[in-house]
């Protein structure tokens, strides 16, 4: 009886533990689908309300969830307040700071860092090549990052089970 | 004339919307500054690679401060809310306009787009002039303009830096606030350059009565068409006229039985008649009254007023 119940915790702790991982895998699609939101909200209320990025900021902060709404909500809050730093170090700093809450990968930050670089600097015609150039990295990101995600969850799952079986195979 | 009130009277939630906007370096050297300084001040120019100078009453101030192109982006992009593309028609045109009323004009590298202005690039030079919203300046002035129950159509008349602006807003308050001896007038404004007014997001940000419609950052002829089109004004406001079309839209007013106030660059009754357009309308007599204004230790008076046969009154 006692082995029996070995065997299904040791099962348990494998497929619960690689499911953790495959968790922790999906929250980068995720995230870089909650920017590709920002980016589209950002392109329609540039265009067609001509708000100010503070403002922006505040949209964008009210209408996401977790890190990315963390980010925005920040930004607003700095944008708000006279500071000595110019928005690019402003975001850049962000984005370093927020490091530890990112599920995001160095070519992920790299197209946010260069979004910061130039949002906001230019006319309406150029901000709107940036966020649309911005778009097409994220979406080929965020698509990249989703079949990813199905191979390695995929793997995953097969592993947690695999392992676990191996474990009980071996303490038997 | 002991009733002219003093131009240096301003409110400090003006200047407190103002300071939050400059850059810390630029804050920091005007906190120095005793608070008459303040109260005089009428521009703060910045221009690359030059101490700020500031513009009072009295003279002219050099701060001790060197102004450079990092600054000067800085203090753009504060102005700007870091938002080039929500302020792109009125950098097009040279100016932005602040909370509290105050007006950054800038100037630079000029570019072009199919042959019309696109703005400026390496922004050189930026002028903070600094509104005031001085009531009651307009009251020496109102037995004037307001005669037989009704607003005479009337020119007000000075050289740049006089106060014409500041009389204009007053009048427009007084005149819709009924403080002017008649009941109060529904008031069409038209703003191009958005210095009477000062609208932010359309909501004026200097004192011009509760009933005043404002148009801003629209051309004067046609702001003053739509005005007469759609808002059954009784008295229309503009400033700055001199263009064949400014013209034409006041005569349309006078046709429509609407009163005209309105301003205009000039020193002298001769040197407006001189003027093209501007001139033609003086001597036709459309304008029953005009004003020559002048500034005497701060204070704001008439010059000359003549009638619409160009006679001179007593002042």
């Amino acid at each position: 009886m006692l082995s029996v119940l070995g065997a299904v915790f040791i099962l348990l702790a494998t497929v619960g533990g690689f499911g953790q991982l495959r968790c922790a895998l999906r929250q980068r699609p995720r995230e870089l689908l909650d920017w590709l939101a920002v980016v589209r909200l950002l392109q329609s209320e540039m265009n067609y309300g001509l708000l100010t990025l503070p403002r922006l900021c505040a949209l964008a902060a009210a209408q996401n969830n977790g890190v990315v709404g963390r980010f925005w909500q920040t930004l607003a809050q700095e944008l708000e307040i006279q500071t000595a730093q110019a928005l690019p170090e402003i975001w850049q700093r962000l984005l370093v700071e927020q490091k530890g809450g990112w599920h995001l990968l160095a070519a992920d930050l790299q197209v946010l860092m260069e979004l910061g670089q130039g949002l906001g600097a230019s006319g309406l015609n150029n901000q709107q090549r940036l966020l649309s150039l911005t778009e097409r990295r994220l979406q080929n990101l965020a698509d990249e990052a989703a079949a990813q995600c199905a191979r390695l969850t995929r793997l995953l799952g097969g592993l947690g089970w695999c392992s676990g079986l191996l474990l009980i195979c071996l303490w038997l | 004339m002991n009733t002219a009130v003093k131009l240096s009277v301003q409110s400090g939630s003006q200047f407190a919307e103002l300071k939050a906007l400059l850059a810390p370096p630029l804050s920091a050297a005007l906190q120095t500054l005793p608070g008459q300084v303040w109260q005089s001040m009428q521009e703060i120019r910045l221009r690359v690679g030059q101490p700020v100078r500031l513009c009072l009453a009295e003279g002219e101030r050099t701060l001790p401060l060197r102004w450079d192109a990092d600054l000067q982006e800085r203090q753009l992009m504060l102005f700007l809310h870091n938002s080039v593309y929500a302020y792109e028609e009125q950098l097009r045109q040279g100016f932005v306009t602040l909370p509290g009323g105050h007006r950054v004009g800038l100037v630079g590298e000029a570019w072009f787009v199919e042959g019309r202005l696109g703005g400026f690039k390496h922004i050189a030079s930026l002028n903070i002039r600094l509104a005031r919203a001085v009531p009651g300046v307009a009251k020496p002035f109102l037995p004037h303009i307001v005669q037989q129950g009704r607003v005479l159509r009337t020119l007000l008349a000075a050289p740049p830096g006089v106060g014409k602006t500041t009389l204009l807003r007053d009048l427009v308050r007084s005149l819709a606030e009924g403080e002017a001896g008649l009941p109060p007038l529904n008031i069409g404004l038209a703003d191009e350059r958005m210095e009477i007014a000062a609208a932010v997001d359309g909501v004026p940000q200097l004192a011009v009565g509760s009933r005043c419609d404002v148009i801003s950052a629209c051309g004067k002829a046609q702001a003053v068409m739509i005005l007469l089109r759609s808002m059954g004004p009784q008295l229309v406001v503009t400033d700055e006229i001199g263009s064949e079309e400014d013209c034409q839209a006041l005569a349309a007013a006078l046709n429509a039985g609407v009163s005209v106030l309105a301003s205009a660059h000039g020193g002298s009754r001769a040197e407006l008649l001189a003027r093209p357009w501007l001139g033609d309308l003086l001597r036709e007599g459309f304008f029953e009254r005009l004003l020559l204004l002048k500034r005497i230790g701060g204070r704001l008076l008439p010059a000359a007023v003549y009638d619409k046969q160009g006679r001179a009154l007593p002042c």
